[in-house]
């Protein structure tokens, strides 16, 4: 037999029983009358408390001025983002004409020698190439 | 229109899109947050702070989900802290003692301005856990995890808070006889 227990009750006007549980608080309402005026009080209360949204006092928030402030900070999200060291110096040297025009030029200077040589080196094969063939008439 | 279309909208930066936000969503944040916090001037910064999170996390929203959960989260968590900023005693250790409960009135029958009241009268973590419960209709889990609470320590908030509604109520209703 079940005896008197706000929290039972309170979960039984909730919804927040399973069925046997409710059966026997059921049984037990049905005897006690103090409970059953608890539940009656609890079933008021539980609906005023889904309801007290209703006790706000208005709002003079001016949804104009708070949607400019929305928009101006989805733009502000969409600006980019700063850019490291690293990559702005990279960005600067390569970028600039004082620094490409010399490594232009050094890598004129280097290639020049090779290129001499290179050429040297060719012409010796073909003299080669040559004198193999002089010889062979 | 719906939460997917206010959401792409705002993705895209569209103007209409966050004008539309707000209709669709403005006075329930601004009315949740006053109820968990009393306080209008509160509620109506923390409506503006609400709104300005959604739109800097506005790329990470999925349109396919509705966008009230979100707002009631960010609203719960921002008045929660808001809430522990201002009362140092809003920790779990701290609890008021529920008073017993007592027999009451044969009817339930209280005004508007009573239950406000009875509801201000309350810890503020309890008045929220029971605003989620009652007008949010979420689960004993759902409220655990919105409000960062064991279970265990959700329920016992809802049912004291009831228990000390019930009371503070009936004696009003005492006292006007």
């Amino acid at each position: 037999m079940m005896t008197c227990q706000d929290d039972l009750v309170q979960m039984y006007v909730d919804g927040d029983l399973q069925p046997a549980e409710g059966d026997i608080v059921e049984a037990h309402l049905a005897t006690c009358e103090s409970c059953r005026r608890r539940a009656v009080f609890y079933k008021g209360l539980f609906w005023d408390l889904a309801h007290t949204e209703r006790f706000a006092p208005a709002s003079d928030l001016e949804p104009e001025a708070l949607a400019e402030a929305l928009r101006a900070e989805w733009v502000k999200g969409q600006e980019p983002k700063p850019v490291g060291a690293v990559a702005l110096a990279t960005l600067w040297f390569t970028a600039n004409p004082v620094f490409t025009g010399t490594a232009h030029a050094a890598g004129r200077a280097l290639a020049s020698p090779a290129q001499a040589a290179g050429r040297a080196l060719t012409g010796l094969g073909w003299r080669l190439i040559g004198r193999k063939g002089g010889g062979s008439r | 229109m719906d939460d997917r279309a206010l959401i792409e909208l705002c993705q895209c930066g569209h103007p209409a899109g966050f004008s539309r936000l707000l209709a669709a969503y403005q006075d329930r944040v601004y009315r949740t947050a006053y109820t968990f916090l009393r306080n209008r001037e509160d509620a109506r910064d923390l409506t503006q702070e609400v709104f300005l999170r959604t739109v800097r996390a506005v790329n990470s929203l999925d349109p396919d989900r509705p966008l009230w959960p979100w707002l009631r989260r960010v609203t719960t968590n921002l008045s929660l802290t808001l809430l522990k900023k201002r009362t140092p005693h809003l920790s779990l250790d701290a609890l008021p003692e529920s008073a017993q409960p007592q027999d009451c009135s044969a009817e339930p029958a209280w005004t508007q301005l009573e239950i406000r009241e009875a509801l201000g009268e309350l810890p503020p973590l309890w008045r929220i856990v029971l605003t989620l419960r009652h007008q949010e209709e979420l689960p004993y889990e759902e409220i655990a995890r919105v409000t960062d609470l064991p279970v265990g320590t959700v329920k016992t908030y809802i049912f004291r808070g009831r228990r000390l509604l019930r009371e503070r109520l009936a004696l009003r209703e005492g006292s006007h006889r």
